[in-house]
């Protein structure tokens, strides 16, 4: 076959965004329609960095368009002396133009670098472009990023600006119908990082967000809820033309909090900066320790990074010129400077910090030893527990341990828990009478036997800790103190037997299994929800999410090894239920016995989930990197077989 | 590390050496394994890595698995003539691979990891029996898949 010079295809600029729109906006999906959004808004922000506007106001129409406007300095319109079209023309129809090449009008800019207006403008249905400068406005429409006519002088303006409204294609995108409450927190992010500068954003209410706070304010607004462990640090400087500043606090949260920008684009995925930054931390936590005593310089103590993050909100922010991201949609930076930089500033500032205020070091410095205890102490208690196990007994300190402190606000660490429609399945399964004598076995809070108290007769509840205790009388008819491995009842003394989410955390199931069936008569029935993995090819994967949350999980059941757990001691399994649950991961990771790094691994294990998995299991990464999964519970039913 | 005498003799004789249970297979195969461990191992430390905030040490574990994926095709290009390094079963064509395939995950799943987890349930590791009890689960769902990728393969032999 011939191959000349006929067969290239030459695409000219908007074309070729056309024909790979995800090259230069990451996706087609909904990510790209914000991403469109934030690269007008970034223009305008620029504009706002470079000193020239103070309002930006963002425009959602009933049609589905979206306008962007501020008040900055407006795009030239003299012709341009290359392409002798005029100059705001040729920003919106060629790939790589604009004030951010050659220098001058800006020091520091976070636009896509000349993609931005023209890439906007290749992948909507249409634009309107308006700009006001030197006492004129002039207005231009472009379809599908060609101008549908020239460049119109109409008439006198005050002030400048330059407004863009613009309809996403539907040709391009799989869906273009705007998460409003996202596009909000990106509109409030600026607010905050750009003390003075006024975002507004209308959509069907008007909402404004105007701060003089910065970024001190940033972090205090996402720390809403949570519990501070001290007032705010303020840290910022210079570090060879990069300036860095840093506000930071500390709370009683579990999870950290991190958000970094550079030139006010947020770096979702981190880069140089966030690891300079981490290590500053790291370093200036232990170096304060060790010099204060907090920690035994003779035994070689020493604290994680991770562990000293541990309930760390911060916000990061960065300005410097030309930085350098990985791939277009600038999730990552690459900078190596901006790491110098950023760990620079921030190791000598944070330490003036903490030496100026020694009881605020002491908080925080406490708190990452703590972090650090907890997780050799989650690693022991499973270590000890197998070792109990080992030795045939059971060792009350090691779940009251576990179990203790789950108690407080226990409802509000996980949906499942008291999740409706799983809870209703058990007590649908129900095959006693109405008289019946229930028992409600590691009852937990009682939410389960609860669920039964309208069909039977009395259900009773079985706990280790008083504070668990405590709560079921609440619910249930009368709560026993005792162990599960030896119940303190007399043969056939129950109907019916339910137990929910309990068994995969006891080493040897078989006999907690074993004195539910001889506690039960002859007949009676034994309800069981357990939450399992699809089948076998998620069941590594899900084993690793779950191990590293609960370092007490022993049993990684499928369902037909639950089911083969029943059978074994005797039961006969009767009837399998399946419920779906959206959880929230990282509410349910957000506790004292999954340590920080164990967070950061479990987030990885789904961001990295192999392809085998992701067919089989359904899970959900947001943009911002939050991540639901939708479990799959198996309730089962089985009765103990009459003699 | 030992030469093979004979080995040596087919050397003088102008005879071509044969791979075959020479020494170098041995090392070929010990060296496989070697780097094989060392990729896994660079690439966990390189998520550790990443997560204590050492970005540069998370990128230099990354390439370094890199290139001892590399290191192993390489020691594979020499071996495939011999048989796979694992248990010197045949390799070479996609239907062939697919059939070692099979007998590694079958002898992994059905034999060795069963009993391991026995043996963890014995010495009081009840998590780890579960963990492996796990694995031996999804490779027999693997399998399953490879069997059926096998079927494929022969229909378009013929």
């Amino acid at each position: 076959m011939s191959y000349t010079s006929n067969d290239i295809t030459v695409l000219s600029g908007l074309e070729a965004i056309r024909y790979r729109p995800s090259m230069y906006i990451g996706s087609t999906s909904l990510d790209g329609v914000h991403h469109l959004v934030n690269e007008v808004v970034q223009n305008a922000v620029d504009e706002a960095l470079a000193g020239a506007a103070s309002r930006i106001r963002v425009t959602l129409g009933d049609d589905g368009s979206i306008e962007i406007a501020d008040n900055g300095r407006g795009i030239p319109t003299e012709p341009h002396p290359d392409v002798g079209r005029p100059a705001c023309e040729v920003v919106l129809t060629h790939v790589h133009s604009g004030g951010k090449f050659g220098g001058g009008s800006y020091d520091v800019s976070g636009g896509l670098h000349g993609v931005g207006l023209s890439c906007v403008n290749a992948l909507s249905a249409w634009l309107e472009f308006k700009t006001w400068r030197n006492g004129r406005t002039h207005e231009q429409r472009f379809v599908r990023g060609n101008p549908e006519n020239d460049l119109q002088d109409c008439g006198a303006a005050e002030g400048s600006g330059t407004a863009v409204r613009f309809l996403p294609d539907t040709e391009i995108f799989e869906d273009t119908q705007l998460d409003e409450a996202r596009l909000a927190r990106r509109l409030q992010e600026q607010a905050f990082l750009h003390p003075g500068l006024e975002v507004t954003f209308q959509s069907k209410e008007e909402t404004t967000f105007a701060y003089d706070t910065g970024i001190v304010g940033f972090v205090e607004h996402l720390n809403q809820g949570r519990e501070p462990l001290h007032s705010t640090i303020h840290l910022s400087g210079h570090h060879s033309d990069i300036e860095v500043e840093m506000a930071v606090q500390w709370t009683g949260a579990y999870a950290e909090d991190c958000s970094c920008y550079v030139n006010s684009i947020r770096t979702s995925q981190g880069g140089t900066h966030l690891e300079g930054m981490q290590q500053a931390v790291a370093t200036v936590v232990n170096r304060y320790a060790l010099a204060h005593r907090l920690l035994n310089p003779d035994a070689g103590e020493e604290i994680a990074g991770y562990d000293i993050r541990e309930g760390m909100t911060a916000v990061l922010s960065i300005r410097m010129a030309h930085p350098e991201f990985e791939g277009q949609t600038k999730t990552v930076l690459t900078s190596d400077t901006a790491f110098t930089a950023v760990e620079s500033v921030v190791a000598s500032q944070l330490m003036q910090a903490l030496e100026a205020n020694k009881d605020m070091a002491a908080i925080i410095v406490g708190k990452a030893i703590e972090a650090s205890r907890a997780r050799a102490a989650a690693r022991r208690a499973s270590e000890r527990a197998r070792y109990q196990q080992a030795s045939e007994g059971i060792d009350e300190e090691v779940y009251l341990a576990q179990f203790g402190i789950r108690s407080k606000n226990w409802h509000e660490s996980a949906i499942w828990l008291t999740h409706e429609e799983l809870l209703s399945t058990h007590a649908d399964m129900t095959r006693v009478g109405e008289d019946a004598k229930v028992l409600d076995v590691c009852c937990g809070s009682g939410v389960v036997g609860a669920a039964f108290k309208d069909r039977v007769g009395r259900v009773e509840g079985l706990d280790l800790t008083p504070q668990m205790i405590a709560m079921a009388e609440t619910r249930l008819d009368h709560v026993h103190r005792g162990n599960v491995y030896e119940l303190p009842f007399e043969d056939n003394s129950y109907d019916m037997v339910v137990n929910r989410e309990v068994l995969h955390l006891l080493p040897r199931p078989e006999r907690p299994v074993s004195e539910i069936f001889r506690v039960l008569r002859p007949g009676g029935q034994f309800v069981v929800g357990q939450l399992v993995p699809y089948g076998a090819v998620d069941a590594p994967w899900f084993f690793r999410v779950v191990k590293k949350k609960q370092p007490l999980f022993f049993n990684n059941f499928t369902q037909e090894r639950f089911r083969k757990l029943l059978t074994d001691c005797g039961f006969e399994v009767v009837e399998e239920r399946e419920v779906l649950q959206w959880e929230d991961i990282d509410l349910w990771i957000d506790t004292h016995e999954t340590p920080n790094l164990n967070r950061h691994e479990i987030r990885d294990l789904y961001y990295n989930a192999p392809a085998d998995v992701r067919a089989v299991h359904p899970f959900e990464v947001a943009p911002n990197g939050a991540i639901r999964d939708c479990w799959r519970w198996v309730v089962f039913s089985a009765i103990k077989p009459e003699a | 590390m030992t030469t093979d005498i004979n080995a040596l003799k087919n050397l003088q004789r102008g005879q071509a050496p044969s791979l075959r249970d020479s020494q170098t297979q041995e090392n070929l195969e010990s060296i496989f394994s070697a780097d094989s461990q060392a990729i896994q191992l660079f690439g966990y430390f390189a998520k550790i890595a990443k997560i204590e905030g050492f970005g540069d040490a998370a990128r230099l574990f990354e390439d370094l698995a890199e290139s001892q994926a590399q290191y192993t095709h390489g020691h594979l290009d020499f071996l495939r003539r011999v048989g796979e390094p694992l248990a010197r079963r045949r390799m070479g064509e996609t239907h062939q691979n697919i059939l070692t395939g099979i007998a590694i995950e079958e002898l992994d799943a059905i034999e060795r990891l069963e009993e391991m987890a026995r043996t963890a349930h014995a010495e009081g590791f009840p998590d780890i029996a579960s963990w492996m009890e796990s694995v031996s689960d999804a490779k027999r769902e693997r399998v399953k898949s490879l069997q059926s990728e096998l079927k494929d393969t022969r229909e378009s032999d013929t």
